[in-house]
Formats: structure tokens, C-alpha cells, sequence
């Protein structure tokens, strides 16, 4: 018998291994194995092979396990996606090309932020000339060296609270 | 080892030995919960095993598929058997794990045994390693094809089913993968 009928017939005959053959092809993979003993010899490994599977290894749940599964399940979805993106980034590789995925994706996010920022912070132009004086003036003021140490307020309370307690002492004068 | 089409086609019809503790589960009982991780932790957790070859990453998938199947219940319709539904999960995990794990070496751990002074024992277990190295050379489709047929009794129906493949290809992943798993094994000898 031809290898090259019998590597075509070997889907047959491993079908029919498995029982899983009916009719015509059933029939033709039978008659091909009568009728072919490098077939039988293959099919005879096959069954070795097969035997030998029962070798591997058997494993036991490690000890809580079920309270793990148990707890995933009531962690909730963030959590779940967590892991899963955890799972997703484990290499050093796909760990940069998140980042940059991630800094690209932000990136226009951080420059409106800044934009806005600078936008919001900065001295609106003065319209007057008052304005105008005032401003330079504070540029002056802030340009300029102070000229003695900056004024602290004597411990106490606060300005507010001791205008009430004042105005407390002179209802009491009344 | 293998059963008869027509046998595996009655089991299919019978009704669902879990369908009762899947209904008391979706109502929140913790104890079918249980019952439920109980009665197929062992089958999942070793199909895992058989898949990527390591215990540790085999418990970790084994979870996953747990944790899958019990926050995805309510999509579970009874069309299969919940036994049929959580191998397809567990399937489906393993060999995308599987696929994903080609990019790095996998890590397959020791086997405790490996220094047993009795021959005996030694020689159980270098055939263990023989055959787990062998099942793990296979590509991760015809791995499961194999996983499934050889190890879990399942039809090429179901395998079909299981890995969204035609009949036709269960029957050359099969062929390929046997003739694959018999030079590796004779290789070995």
C-alpha cells in the first residue's frame, strides 16, 4: 500500500478508532486496514500511544480554593478587569507598549489640562489706565526687594473674633 | 474507553444531573455553590493541567473558569448540560492561556516524586514526564482536540462544539495529533 493513500486513509482509520465512523467510510476505512499492515502497525502504536497517556501526572486543588473562586465571584467586575488586564500586561514587552498606548491616549487630555491651567492662572490684560498704573505698580512691588521682614499678627483671636468679643464687651458696658 | 455514538447521543438527552443546583446556585445558595465547584473541580482543574503543563498556572485557570461561570450563569440556558457549557469555558481559557504562553518558555515545575529512591516509583514517574512532555510539544488546537478525546471521553460532536470547528477538522486534529504524539512517545523509548 502507497504512503500517500496511507496518510489520506489515516483520518479514516483514527475515526474508526474512535467509533466514530458510519457507513461508506466505515466500511472503506475497514477494508483499508485488512488490507494494509503499515496501517495496522500505525494503528497498533497509536493504541500504545494512547495506553501511555494514562502516565500523566493527576493534580489536587490546592487548599482554598473554593473560598478564592468564591471570593473572585463576589469581588466584583472592576476587580475581575483588574486581573484580567494584569494577566494581559505580564510581559516586560507588552508592559512598554501599554504605556505608550496609554501616554498617547492621554496625551491630549494633559494638554488641554495644562492649556486650561495656564489659561486660568494668568492676570486678566488691564483695560484703564489706572488699571494699566495699578499693574505696573505691582509688578514694581513685586520686583522690588522687601525692604523690611513681612508684618505677623500678634497671637490672639482672630480679627472677626475680636471685633465680636468688642462689641460683646460694649453691650455689657450698657 | 471510547463510547458508542449512539450511547453518547442518549446521554445528551437525558436531563441535566446538575440542572438542580445550577437554579438553587443563580438564587444565591452558597451551598450548591459548593456542591457544584465540588463535583467538577477535580475534571477541570486536571483538564488545565493537561493543557499547559504547569500545577500552579493549572490552579489559577481552573479559578478563572469557576469564576466565569458562576458570574456568567444567568446566560447559561440549559440548551447543554452545564457539564458540556463549563468544558467549553474551560477549553476556551486554557487554550488561549496556552496560545498566549508561546511567546515565553513555559514554566512545568517538578515533579515531587523525581528523587524517590524506588525504581519503581522513578520509573512512574520519568514515564509521567515523558508523556507530559510529549502532550505539551503538541500545537495548543491539537492539544485540546487530544485533551478532550483521549482524556475526557468527549464526542467529536462535542469536541466540534467545544472548539467551534467543523467535525471534519476534530478528525484531522486528531489523526495529526495522534501520529505527532506517537513519534514523540516512540522517540522516547
Amino acid at each position: 500500500m502507497n504512503d500517500k493513500r496511507c496518510q489520506a486513509m489515516r483520518e479514516l482509520v483514527s475515526a474508526l478508532f474512535d467509533d466514530e465512523l458510519a457507513g461508506d467510510e466505515r466500511e472503506a476505512a475497514q477494508a483499508h486496514l485488512d488490507r494494509c499492515a503499515a496501517c495496522r502497525e500505525w494503528m497498533a502504536q497509536v493504541r500504545a500511544a494512547r495506553r501511555r497517556l494514562t502516565a500523566y501526572p493527576r493534580i489536587e486543588a490546592a487548599p482554598g480554593f473554593n473560598e478564592a473562586v468564591m471570593a473572585r465571584v463576589m469581588a466584583g467586575p472592576l476587580t475581575r478587569l483588574a486581573d484580567a488586564l494584569d494577566r494581559l500586561i505580564c510581559t516586560p514587552a507588552r508592559q512598554v507598549a501599554v504605556g505608550i498606548v496609554a501616554a498617547a491616549a492621554l496625551s491630549p487630555l494633559i494638554v488641554w489640562a495644562a492649556l486650561h491651567v495656564a489659561v486660568v492662572s494668568a492676570p486678566a490684560p488691564p483695560r484703564t489706565s489706572g488699571e494699566v498704573a495699578s499693574a505696573a505698580g505691582s509688578i514694581y512691588e513685586e520686583l522690588r526687594p522687601p525692604s523690611r521682614p513681612p508684618r505677623r499678627h500678634p497671637p490672639g483671636p482672630p480679627p472677626f473674633e475680636a471685633e465680636r468679643m468688642r462689641d460683646l464687651q460694649h453691650l455689657g458696658e450698657h | 474507553m471510547a463510547v458508542s455514538l449512539a450511547a453518547r447521543r442518549s446521554v445528551d438527552r437525558t436531563a441535566d444531573p446538575d440542572g438542580d443546583l445550577v437554579a438553587r446556585c443563580r438564587h444565591g445558595d452558597r451551598h450548591a455553590f459548593d456542591a457544584l465547584l465540588e463535583r467538577h473541580r477535580g475534571w477541570v482543574l486536571n483538564l488545565a493541567y493537561q493543557m499547559l503543563g504547569s500545577a500552579d498556572e493549572a490552579q489559577d485557570a481552573a479559578q478563572e473558569v469557576f469564576v466565569r461561570a458562576f458570574t456568567h450563569l444567568r446566560q447559561f440556558r440549559g440548551e447543554a448540560q452545564f457539564g458540556t457549557w463549563l468544558r467549553q469555558i474551560a477549553v476556551n481559557e486554557c487554550v488561549n492561556r496556552a496560545t498566549r504562553r508561546r511567546e515565553r518558555p513555559a514554566a512545568f515545575g517538578s515533579l515531587e516524586a523525581s528523587a524517590s529512591p524506588e525504581p519503581a516509583e522513578r520509573d512512574a514517574v520519568t514515564q509521567a514526564l515523558a508523556v507530559r512532555a510529549a502532550v505539551q510539544a503538541l500545537t495548543p488546537p491539537l492539544r485540546a482536540a487530544l485533551v478532550l478525546r483521549e482524556m475526557h471521553g468527549a464526542s467529536y460532536e462535542d469536541i466540534a462544539r467545544i472548539l467551534g470547528i467543523p467535525v471534519g477538522t476534530v478528525r484531522s486534529r486528531l489523526a495529526a495529533a495522534r501520529e505527532r504524539l506517537r513519534q514523540l512517545l516512540s522517540e522516547d523509548e
